[in-house]
C-alpha cells in the first residue's frame, strides 16, 4: 500500500486547501466538508408542525417553507418514494395556478456568510407526467431592509432543469460577487408554466456557501424541530383538557396564562388559533368553561436580543372566574379536541 | 410585493394598565392575535398599511 504524507494541500490559486494536523486532524479552508454547510433549515421536509396545507391557507407548509404570490396551491408530506436517504418531501400541487413557486427566508445573520461569494443551490426534484420537460429553477433575492421581506430583489437566477418522472438533483452556481445579502434571503424555487393538476416532488434542498453542491447534510429530526421552534411552534391536544398554559384569573372574566416557549423565538409572535372561542376552555377550581372569544397576545418577554421566552396571553370566559384564583387554558374534551391547536408565528 | 389581506384590525389592551398590547387582526379571512412588536413581520404589515392609508386600527373596547 502506497501513503502519501502531506501537511498541505493547495488549491490552483496557490492559496491553502487542505491543512494536515501532525495529530491526524484535517481542516478544510473552505468549510465545504464539514457540519453545518446547509443554510436551509429543514431542507428534508421533515417537520410539518401545520400539517397539510390546502389553496384556502396560503401561507406556511412544511416548517419554513411559504409559497408566494400563489394562492392555488395544495401541499402534503410525502413519505414514500423518496430519493435513497431520505424519508420526508413535499407534494406541490397546482389547483388553479400555472407556476408553482415558493420559498424560505433566510434570517440576515445567517445569510450574511454569503457575502460577495459564489453560493450553491441543490434540491431533489420530480415531476407528474404533465409536467415533463417544464422547467425548474432556483433564484436568491435579498430583502429590502433587515430581515423584513416587504420588498424582495431578486440578485441571482440558477440554471433551469428540465423535470421528469424520475428523481434528479438540481444543483446551480449563484454568483453574489458584489453582493450584499447581509439583509436576509428569499431562497425561492419555482417551475415554469404548467396545468392544472401538475404536482411537483421535491426533498433535499440545501444552500450552501461555494461554487461545489456537496452531499445533502442530514441533520436529525430533534436538531431540525428545535431550528423550526424559532419561527412557529404549535401545540396540539393529545386527550382530554390537555393543557396549553397556566396562570391566573384577573377578574371575573379575564384570566391571564403563560406559554414557555421550548426555543427562543425570533419575536414576539403572533397566536395561531383554530379560530373557534369554544374550542378552548379555562378552569376554575373543579369546573371548566369555554372561552367566550380567542386568546389574545398580552406581553412577550425577551432575551436582549429580542428573542421571546416566554408570552403572557389573555384568555376571556364572561363571568365564570375567581379573582386570584390559579387556573389553566386547556382543550376540549370528549374527543372534540381533535385537530384543535394552540399555535404561535414568528416568522419572517 | 406580497400584500396580505387585512379585513379588520382593533387593538387590545393589557387589563394592568389599559396600554395597547397586541392587534386583534383578520388577515386572509382568519383571526390573529399580533404583537406589538416591529419585529414582528405581520405587526409590521399592518402598520405598512396603516400608513398607507389602507387600513385603520379601531380602538379597544374599554
Amino acid at each position: 500500500m502506497s501513503e502519501i504524507q502531506v501537511g498541505q494541500i493547495n488549491s490552483t490559486d496557490g492559496s491553502t486547501a487542505i491543512t494536515t494536523g501532525a495529530d491526524g486532524y484535517v481542516s478544510f479552508a473552505k468549510t465545504q466538508i464539514g457540519g453545518r454547510r446547509n443554510l436551509i433549515i429543514n431542507g428534508a421536509m421533515q417537520v410539518w408542525q401545520r400539517g397539510d396545507f390546502s389553496v384556502s391557507d396560503r401561507g406556511y407548509f412544511a416548517d419554513r417553507w411559504k409559497d408566494y404570490f400563489n394562492p392555488g396551491t395544495s401541499a402534503s408530506q410525502l413519505t414514500s418514494g423518496l430519493p435513497d436517504g431520505f424519508s420526508s418531501g413535499v407534494s406541490y400541487e397546482s389547483d388553479t395556478a400555472t407556476v408553482l413557486r415558493f420559498e424560505q427566508r433566510i434570517e440576515g445573520d445567517t445569510s450574511t456568510i454569503l457575502n460577495n461569494k459564489q453560493a450553491t443551490f441543490s434540491f431533489y426534484v420530480k415531476g407528474s407526467t404533465s409536467l415533463d420537460g417544464v422547467t425548474v429553477n432556483a433564484t436568491l433575492g435579498v430583502a429590502s431592509t433587515k430581515d423584513d421581506f416587504s420588498t424582495v430583489t431578486v440578485v441571482a437566477n440558477g440554471s433551469f432543469m428540465a423535470l421528469s418522472e424520475s428523481w434528479q438533483r438540481y444543483e446551480a452556481t449563484l454568483d453574489l460577487t458584489g453582493v450584499d445579502v447581509s439583509n436576509g434571503l428569499s431562497a425561492r424555487i419555482a417551475t415554469g408554466n404548467c396545468t392544472v393538476g401538475s404536482i411537483l416532488y421535491i426533498t433535499g434542498v440545501q444552500l450552501e456557501v461555494g461554487s461545489v453542491a456537496t452531499p445533502f447534510e442530514h441533520r436529525s429530526y430533534g436538531e431540525e424541530l428545535a431550528a423550526c421552534f424559532r419561527y412557529y411552534f404549535r401545540m396540539h391536544p393529545t386527550g382530554n383538557y390537555t393543557r396549553y398554559a397556566d396562570g391566573y384569573w384577573t377578574n371575573a372574566n379575564n384570566a391571564s396564562v403563560n406559554v414557555y416557549f421550548p426555543v427562543p423565538m425570533r419575536a414576539n409572535p403572533e397566536i395561531d388559533t383554530t379560530g373557534v372561542a369554544n374550542d378552548y376552555i379555562i378552569i376554575n377550581g373543579g369546573s371548566v368553561y369555554n372561552l367566550t372569544s380567542l386568546p389574545t397576545f398580552n406581553r412577550g418577554t425577551q432575551t436582549a436580543d429580542g428573542s421571546c421566552i416566554f408570552a403572557n396571553i389573555l384568555a376571556t370566559s364572561t363571568s365564570n372566574g375567581t379573582a386570584g384564583n390559579a387556573t389553566q387554558l386547556a382543550s376540549l374534551a370528549g374527543g372534540n379536541w381533535v385537530g384543535d391547536f394552540l399555535g404561535f408565528q414568528a416568522e419572517l | 410585493m406580497e400584500q396580505r389581506n387585512i379585513t379588520s384590525a382593533q387593538y387590545a389592551t393589557d387589563p394592568l394598565d389599559g396600554s395597547n398590547v397586541s392587534i386583534t387582526a383578520i388577515i386572509d379571512g382568519k383571526q390573529w392575535s399580533v404583537p406589538l412588536d416591529p419585529a414582528n413581520t405581520t405587526y409590521a404589515e399592518i402598520m405598512r398599511q396603516v400608513e398607507a392609508g389602507e387600513l385603520i386600527i379601531q380602538e379597544a373596547e374599554s
